[in-house]
């Protein structure tokens, strides 16, 4: 196992260079006037040509290209042509908030998901069933901005329950700040101990993350569900029912273990589905993260902030794939091969 | 990693039936259509498929499905001249939908398409032979994975152009990686079953072990997920337009449709609620009729 | 099993209720009690403005730089010499006190408030000031060009004196809406992009939080004083919410307390709920259409003519603006001087576009037409979609492609001009009260493409904008009749469609008092002068 993990780990940093390498040239390729944004419109001709070589643009391709490397290793990922501020300064801030929002979706999807799957497939084709299944493809089929704000005219507008957009209140902000241990805001508010703060966060938090689950909870309720199906109608499970075992067991003992393999797949897949989803529900629910930010670059070509957010599309890519794989690995049908009982 | 004999040869004589049972088109239809709701879903999507085709014949007002504008009429609420109502420019949003199934319908079927095209064969390949094939394919499939995909679509554009075409290429290359990577992970599993050993055993070509014995056990996730894919592939295509790459404005494309709605979402409800709901039981009966597929398919559903 | 089906009727029941209430929840949206709680607990702790826009306001943190959507925010952190007021067309000053002009108009001398404090403490010196405004001039990014002209500035005494190359109508200059800050001259840069800022303005910078929140405290030692400001503001917070549906539920709940930008059509469904303010200005914004004079079809002044009368104006501005914006009268705005009232506007007439379509060569139209506007700008798509529908009559297609800002804007300078769109679109308003970008940047030859997006040359034109410029510090009247003369020539030829000039169009919380749109400075709130 160490052997298999220090090899994808390897084989990780490859795709991180050849990632990079890529998006690196792309975004040179694409017809885009960098010197002309970093100066603004009504600049002169000698004020461009000074922007081109305080970019370094007027150096050869291949040159920027060792240059850029250099600084990466050193932690810098340059300035954004937009905001002008450092890409690496901007990803800190932003890359937290996101990453709290997409795990607390993904796994509470997992948790809801699961269930309802296998209950799906054990009541099949009852009224449970159908409607799980129609409730999970309804969830898949709408875009995430319709359920963010048909839940937001529910809960905020008409209840008055949940607040309607932001992080938390800019009054809490104002009056329990929050110390910055880790930059991941949920979590240092509880380790400093800020409830108030904390609560606030959770209570802003909860519209998020049922739009964001939405899509992994759908998918992960109809993965189980079809392969739950099948691995019930394999023929060891078949002999352990005509042995006696109890259904109950039979399905979360001896079945599911075969389903948790390709659902983690889909999952650690649909995260990423999920991470780039956050473009749309960070900007409806005004969440300070990086779903905003890579849209944002992507659109105005502000290439060192996509170059910065690809790196951690990529790395976030392959650690999911990694855990993924590894699950893979771990699946009993890989392990022992065909022989349970 | 000791394998029972007695059981190999039943598996293989259990594949060995099914591939006789499915073999003629008609037992195929037959047992697709055992289940009343893959019947029902047929049913939608056969007619959604005759709407497109004969669009400017259903649709009420179709020069408004195209574009026209109707000002003296704009936002109506649903009522008996415009059952889906009209919207900011006073065209009949029931025209405009009809119209749409045209380019969404097609969008979507084809980027799927476009993508399995490519995932299957190296799913296969990549799961079936492992090692340095299944490293590079893998390693190939995370660079695109970890790419942003609306990257992906804009160097595309400002290549190819921006077009309907260029839309659907650039969506089916994003989409491909998840397929792919879908399959070799159930393929992994299959491949290890006895039967497949058995049917190395007395000699079967890869090539046809892959085709008929892996291929039919490790469809079923691809084809759900491809089904539930119908819409985000409706959805990302709305994305493109922004970046000028998709269907344009006044074009009656669903997803172009519903978003433009979302500014007016609080006044015309039926603007958002309409489409959504059309999105809805386009993206559920394909799913329905990816179920009945599967299980059609998947010997081991189906044999009971 | 009974169980199940019991559970199932309890989901679907929930699901029922939820739509019902998202039915009714649809047309009144009342505030909300815990909104209401917030904000009087809010009350009891500080005093805060909310203020809401819809992107990340800061472009430009260094004052010398800044010439984007961070004016909100750069206005009541610095403050200039002094600022305009064009209802009245008065002069308000700010760091200067007063000013004397020189009899040939080349020296003008401004004497320095006393007593002036940064955020940091500093004492603002005249030293101080002038190598700041130099430091902006020598630097060149930005709204700098407003400098052109001004040789040099120096501190004598209190005193800034500005030494021109030629008369220039400076007051204007001095009160620009950018590039014309006061700050300390002996800051880093890279200081300013780590987030910071030190100005003289009634607030500082508390917090800023990227795509989100902005949080501003006052200034205590602000030169104005706090003392006779009762009820004004201890905290002033920039929001970021990008979507319109969602600023309109926060306006009428009563948690923001101005929003910047709201679309028409949820201006028109909130202006009567109880508790909200609508202040609508003319504002000095107007919205061309340039017609790419180098390609065929459009280099033909009769098809340009044509493609005139065939834009139904009336039809944009009640349905795009839902009138609040009047039909465009040539390049300058209305309230501007070098404003025409008697020039030549174009009316929607399919007649007399078919004949000129005729006399220039496409008697039955027959061609295609490139249309490109920014993506998510609904009001040019919907523009967009107006003209094509008009155009059509006249047998013209118009293809509309919405496009990233830098694609279209890429678009427009190909080497080629027959790669280049046929129509693009571009909002105009003022850096300065002066007419001079309108007609200059808009319709003056250029030798690289800048904002001349029809590639109009013409040298009588050319000649007369030259002329104004030179005569604009002398007599505002004589360059206003230069600009008159060349706007006749430009109607004419048809560059460009002049489709509309838009109101100003903000709401706000009737509670808050003290609020007065000034175009001069668009979408600025001066956080000091309002109060509840």
């Amino acid at each position: 196992m160490g052997k298999f993990i220090v090899k994808r780990i390897a084989g990780g940093i490859l795709i991180l260079i050849v990632a990079f390498t890529m998006v690196f040239f792309l975004s040179r390729v694409i017809p885009s006037d960098p010197a002309l944004k970093w100066v603004g419109a009504h600049a002169t001709k000698e004020q461009k040509e000074a922007a081109i070589i305080e970019l370094g643009l007027d150096k050869p391709i291949s040159e920027q290209y060792v240059d850029y490397f250099k600084n990466l290793l050193k932690g810098d990922l340059g300035i954004s042509i937009v905001s002008k501020r450092p890409v690496a300064v901007e990803l800190k801030e932003a890359i937290p908030n996101t990453l709290e929002l997409v795990f607390i979706s993904v796994i509470l999807a997992f948790l809801v998901g699961m269930p309802i799957g296998v209950y799906s497939a054990n009541k099949e084709n009852t009224i449970f069933d159908h409607t799980g299944r129609v409730f999970s493809v309804g969830i898949l089929s709408m875009p995430a901005f319709v359920v963010a704000l048909f839940l937001q005219m529910i809960f905020s507008t008409r209840l008055g329950l949940l607040p309607l957009t932001g992080q938390m209140e800019t009054m809490t902000k104002l009056m329990n700040p929050i110390e910055s241990v880790t930059g991941f805001t949920m979590l240092d508010s509880i380790i400093t101990g800020n409830w108030a703060a904390f609560k606030d966060i959770l209570i802003h938090s909860v519209l998020p993350v049922l739009t964001l689950m939405s899509y992994p909870l759908g998918l992960t309720a109809r993965m189980t569900r079809s392969i739950l199906l099948e691995v019930l109608n394999e023929d060891y499970i078949r002999a352990e029912r005509a042995y006696g075992i109890k259904e109950r067991k039979i399905i979360w003992i001896y079945s599911i273990k075969n389903v948790i393999g390709t659902v983690i797949t889909v999952l650690a897949l649909s995260t990423g589905y999920t991470l780039v989803n956050t473009f749309v529900i960070e900007s409806i629910f005004s969440w300070p993260g990086v779903g905003n930010y890579i849209g944002r670059s992507v659109v105005n070509l502000d290439y060192p902030a996509i170059i910065g957010v690809t790196l951690f599309a990529a790395i976030a890519y392959v650690i999911l794939n990694m855990i993924a794989d590894i699950i893979i690995a771990l699946d009993p049908r890989v392990r022992v091969v065909g022989g349970e009982d | 990693m000791v394998e029972d004999k007695t059981k190999n040869n039943n598996r293989m004589f259990i594949a060995v039936k099914i591939k006789n049972k499915y073999n003629s088109l008609k037992t195929f239809l037959k047992l697709l259509f055992t289940n009343k709701l893959t019947g029902f879903a047929f049913v939608v999507i056969a007619a959604l498929v005759i709407i497109a085709i004969f669009a400017p014949i259903i649709a009420p007002y179709p020069d408004q499905g195209l574009g026209k504008v109707n000002l003296d009429e704009v936002f109506q609420s649903p009522n008996a001249k415009h059952i889906f109502g009209t919207d900011e420019l006073g065209r009949d949003i029931f025209s405009r939908l009809v119209y749409g199934a045209r380019i969404s319908l097609s969008i979507s079927i084809i980027t799927i398409v476009i993508a399995l095209i490519i995932a299957i064969p190296l799913g296969l390949i990549s799961g079936y032979y492992g090692g340095v094939v299944d490293e590079i394919i893998m390693r190939i499939t995370d660079i695109f994975l970890s790419f942003p995909p609306l990257l992906i679509a804009i160097v595309i554009a400002s290549f190819l152009g921006p077009s309907l075409k260029n839309a659907v290429i650039a969506i089916a290359i994003a989409w491909w990686p998840s397929y792919a990577r879908l399959i070799r992970a159930q393929v992994i599993s299959v491949k290890q079953k006895p039967f497949i050993s058995a049917s190395k055993c007395i000699g079967t070509s890869d090539f046809k072990i892959m085709l008929s014995h892996i291929l039919p056990n490790s469809i079923a996730p691809i084809i759900i997920q491809a089904s539930m894919d119908m819409g985000s592939v409706i959805l990302t295509a709305a994305s493109l337009s922004f970046i000028g790459l998709g269907a344009q404005a006044p074009e009656p494309e669903w997803g172009l449709i519903i978003s433009t709605s979302r500014r007016f979402i609080i006044d015309a409800w039926w603007y958002t609620v309409y489409p959504g709901i059309v999105i809805f039981i386009t993206v559920l009966s394909f799913n329905l009729l990816g179920d009945g597929l599967r299980e059609v398919l998947d010997p081991k559903t189906r044999v009971r | 099993m009974k169980k199940s089906i019991k559970k199932v009727s309890l989901i679907l029941m929930v699901l029922c209720i939820l739509l019902t209430l998202i039915g009714c929840g649809s047309n009144n949206t009342q505030p909300s009690e815990s909104n209401e709680q917030n904000k009087e607990n809010s009350e009891n702790k500080l005093n805060m403005f909310t203020y809401v826009t819809h992107s990340d306001p800061m472009v430009f943190w260094d004052p010398a730089e800044t010439w984007a959507a961070e004016i909100i925010v750069m206005q009541n952190l610095y403050e200039s010499l002094v600022r305009i007021d064009p209802v009245d067309d008065s002069i308000i000053p700010v760091l200067a006190t007063d000013w004397v002009r020189s009899e040939d108009g080349l020296e003008w001398r401004f004497t320095l408030r006393e007593g002036v404090k940064f955020h940091s403490g500093k004492i603002l010196t005249p030293d101080m000031a002038a190598r700041s405004l130099m430091r902006t001039i020598e630097i060149g990014k930005g709204a700098a060009y407003v400098w052109d002209g001004v040789e040099d500035i120096v501190a004598d005494g209190n005193e800034l004196v500005f030494k021109l190359s030629r008369p220039l109508p400076l007051l204007q200059i001095v009160s620009a809406s950018y590039g014309a800050y006061i700050y300390d001259p002996d800051i880093e840069r890279d200081w300013y992009y780590e987030a910071n800022a030190d100005g003289t303005g009634p607030y500082k910078m508390m917090s800023y939080q990227k795509d989100s929140e902005m949080i501003l405290e006052k200034h205590t030692d602000y030169w104005g004083g706090w003392d006779d400001k009762d009820g004004h503001f201890d905290v002033a917070v920039v929001k970021t919410i990008a979507e319109s549906s969602i600023r309109r539920q926060l306006i009428v709940s009563g948690e923001v307390d101005f929003i910047q930008q709201l679309s028409v059509e949820d201006i028109e469904a909130i202006k009567n709920e109880p508790g909200i303010s609508v202040s609508n200005v003319v504002s000095f914004q107007q919205l061309n259409a340039f017609l790419n004079t180098q390609k065929e079809p459009l280099n033909n002044k009769y098809i340009r003519q044509a493609i005139s009368y065939l834009t139904p104006y009336q039809d944009i501005v009640d349905h795009v603006m839902m009138g609040n914006a009047t039909q465009a009268r040539g390049v300058i705005p209305p309230n501007l001087w070098g404003y025409g009232e008697n020039l030549l506007q174009y009316t929607y007439d399919l007649d007399k576009a078919k004949e000129l379509l005729a006399k220039g060569g496409y008697p039955d139209g027959g061609f295609k037409l490139l249309y490109t506007y920014t993506s998510g700008d609904t009001n040019l798509q919907k523009v967009g979609e107006l003209l094509k529908d008009s155009f059509a009559r006249a047998n013209i297609d118009l293809e509309l492609r919405a496009m990233t800002t830098d694609a279209k804007y890429n678009l427009t300078k190909a080497q080629d001009p027959n790669e280049r769109q046929d129509i693009t679109l571009l909002y105009w308003w003022p850096d300065n009260l002066d007419p001079v970008g309108y007609m200059d940047s808009q319709f003056h030859s250029e030798e690289e493409v800048g904002f001349n997006f029809a590639y109009y040359s013409n040298s009588e034109v050319d000649r007369l904008i030259d002329e104004a410029i030179e005569l604009s510090g002398i007599s505002i009247e004589e360059a206003s009749e230069k600009y008159i003369e060349a706007q006749e020539i430009i109607i004419e030829e048809a560059p460009a469609l002049f489709l509309y000039c838009e109101n100003y169009i903000r709401p706000y919380r009737s509670d808050i008092k003290g609020y007065i749109d000034n175009p001069v400075y668009p979408n600025v709130v001066y956080f000091y002068d309002v109060y509840r």
